[in-house]
């Protein structure tokens, strides 16, 4: 087992990790730029170690500088959280020549999952349903593009092959828009990654976002556990995720899970991960990505399930053996989760950071709150907005919901705006309430627009 | 241009002697008169200044017992990097020792990260007073690794 654990990351998974190292007796570094000293995982780590300024780029993404702190405290392990470095070979790479344990996944399935043509072709292969689309990079010089496009047929998305975060995507009704779609996405991808290649596939229209949790052993030993719907997106990023689905029975839960366990088998994975599916109205799937980290929402299977995935996934990396089986997995909660973010909803979600000048956090029956905020803490403008997740977790769904609207309205935050009165909105939402969630919800019902 | 009246400068000396007023400015037909309150009396300050202010151009009176570079002139000199910090390469005489006069650009340490080691350069132009670090000693970023006197003229 791992004496010391270096955490290369900041805000809520930073402490979330150091808790995890806390109650598994390891002893835990911290890192933290400039911007952060004021941090609260600095304060609660055993040792901390400032490694550059302000820029997220010269801190927490300057792969010298921390494995030269994880070198001067003699940590022997590495968590990178998510974000950052999480899905970052080279750095895998790199930690593995200076005999400090990555903890995550190979190399090599962290390169092949975030080649997401690739991973597609790897599916495929492993007979994991695909959505139809162009199996590759498509050029605007290709003369049979339109032809290709009919057969998949309209309406389809483009999307940037190193893509994420809605950059680059762009959605094609008819043949007559293809082209000038296609141009602007590759403009688009070139400036956001740096990769102009762009590929096709059908638009599922109001899909749901269902992903599964993989836990998976040195071993080979590989268990799924029950399916998280983020559906509720905006501009792509998760609002709310919650677990398990109003669209998948048991049945279709084994299937999704089956097929997200053949994937990471098929690619040598183990460690932690997440495999990401669409699924449509008539209850088919098609497999997306796999994500090579721990995520946001673990928080919400931690709460279905009781199980700690953090403690697992450092369990794992040191390399222990799944001590439990699939059979062993239950669903004991739905749980749903609200990201909160230093946003304000009403000007078009742009940064409110500043200065927390008084905070209450919820609590009571059912609720678990994950944060790095506390009275006069600065949410600094440099990072990302995330600044706590609450998570309600209940018997059944309808309890959930006034659970989670509860928890909400007792949250206190001032000085700052938050993305709270956006999520009592949606708590309240007629369709939200029947569980009609679909990956455009927030455009159609909260902003009355169609897609 | 006018030639100063001492007179009235004493004037206002005695008009702000015993308040609390800490600056005072005054300005007319192109005169400009300051006055700042240092940590001696400012009557006494003024005294001492009277033969520099009778050739000075600017005729304004710095009442001020130290001259603000005095605190300045010693200054540190960070790391940019995280690691080992030591005065030397492995089996080579230290770069520099306490008392070595530096300029910008001079190697005056290493700093050993990833089996590397890199260079500390010098981004003052003085003399270290003093290595805040010891030999082998970690550091981390921003953090001060040497006591230096900086020369002015730059």
């Amino acid at each position: 087992m791992f004496k010391k654990v270096l955490i290369a990351n900041r805000g809520e998974i930073a402490i979330r990790i150091i808790r995890a190292c806390k109650e598994l007796g390891i002893k835990t570094v911290a890192v933290y730029s400039e911007g952060d000293k004021d941090s609260l995982h600095v304060q609660l780590a055993d040792e901390a170690v400032c490694i550059g300024p302000t820029s997220a780029q010269d801190s927490y993404l300057n792969i010298p500088n921390i494995i030269a702190a994880a070198e001067i405290t003699h940590s022997d392990a590495i968590h990178p959280g998510y974000g950052f470095l999480a899905e970052n070979a080279q750095f895998a790479e790199i930690c593995s020549l200076y005999n400090i344990t990555f903890i995550g996944p190979p190399k090599e399935a962290i390169s092949l999952a975030g080649d997401k043509v690739k991973a597609k072709e790897m599916a495929r292969k492993a007979n994991i349903p695909v959505i139809p689309g162009s199996e590759g990079p498509v050029s605007l010089d290709d003369p049979n593009l339109e032809k290709l496009v009919e057969r998949i047929g309209y309406p389809v998305i483009i999307k940037a092959r190193a893509g994420g975060g809605g950059k680059g995507m762009r959605l094609v009704l008819n043949e007559e828009n293809l082209r000038t779609a296609m141009a602007t996405a590759q403009a688009e991808a070139k400036a956001s990654f740096n990769n102009p290649e762009i590929y096709i596939e059908k638009y599922i229209e109001q899909p749901r976002h269902i992903e599964i949790q993989i836990v998976a052993d040195k071993k080979g030993n590989i268990v799924y556990f029950p399916e998280r719907e983020c559906s509720i997106q905006r501009r792509h990023q998760k609002l709310i995720e919650e677990s398990p689905s109003v669209a998948i029975n048991a049945q279709l839960r084994q299937r999704i899970g089956r097929a997200a366990v053949k994937f990471a088998s098929y690619i040598g994975y183990h460690n932690v991960g997440t495999v990401e599916f669409l699924l449509d109205s008539k209850g088919q799937f098609y497999f997306m990505e796999m994500n090579t980290r721990i995520q946001v929402e673990h928080t919400v299977t931690e709460c279905v399930t009781g199980h700690d995935l953090v403690k697992e996934q450092i369990l794992l990396a040191a390399g222990e053996k799944i001590n439990y089986t699939q059979n062993d997995i239950n669903i004991l909660h739905t749980a749903i989760e609200a990201r909160i973010n230093a946003e304000d909803a009403a000007r078009d979600f742009s940064p409110s950071p500043g200065m927390i000048k008084k905070v209450i956090l919820p609590s009571g029956p059912g609720i678990r709150v994950d944060t790095h905020i506390y009275q006069n803490y600065v949410v600094p403008p440099y990072y990302d907005s995330l600044i706590a997740k609450v998570i309600a977790f209940d018997l059944n769904r309808k309890n959930c919901i006034a659970k989670l609207r509860r928890a909400l309205s007792e949250f206190i935050i001032e000085g700052i705006k938050t993305t709270i009165p956006f999520h009592l909105k949606i708590l309240e939402d007629e369709y939200f309430l029947e569980g009609k969630t679909y990956t455009n919800f927030i455009q159609e019902r909260i902003y009355g627009k169609k897609a | 241009m006018e030639i100063v009246d001492f007179d009235k400068i004493k004037k206002f000396i005695n008009l702000i002697k015993d308040t609390d007023i800490e600056e005072l400015v005054w300005e007319k037909d192109g005169v400009k008169i300051a006055f700042k309150r240092g940590e001696k009396k400012i009557e006494e300050e003024a005294e001492k200044q009277r033969q520099g202010a009778l050739d000075s151009e600017e005729k304004i009176i710095e009442a001020k017992r130290e001259k603000p570079e005095e605190k300045k002139r010693l200054q540190t000199i960070k790391s940019t990097l995280v690691g080992r910090f030591y005065t030397s390469l492995p089996d080579r005489p230290p770069l520099i020792i306490e008392g070595t006069h530096v300029v910008p650009g001079q190697k005056i340490g290493v700093i050993e990260t990833m089996k590397l080691f890199r260079d500390v350069v010098s981004d003052k132009k003085g003399k270290i007073v003093k290595i805040l670090v010891s030999d082998g000693e970690a550091v981390q970023y921003g953090q001060d690794l040497f006591l230096i006197d900086v020369e002015s003229g730059e």
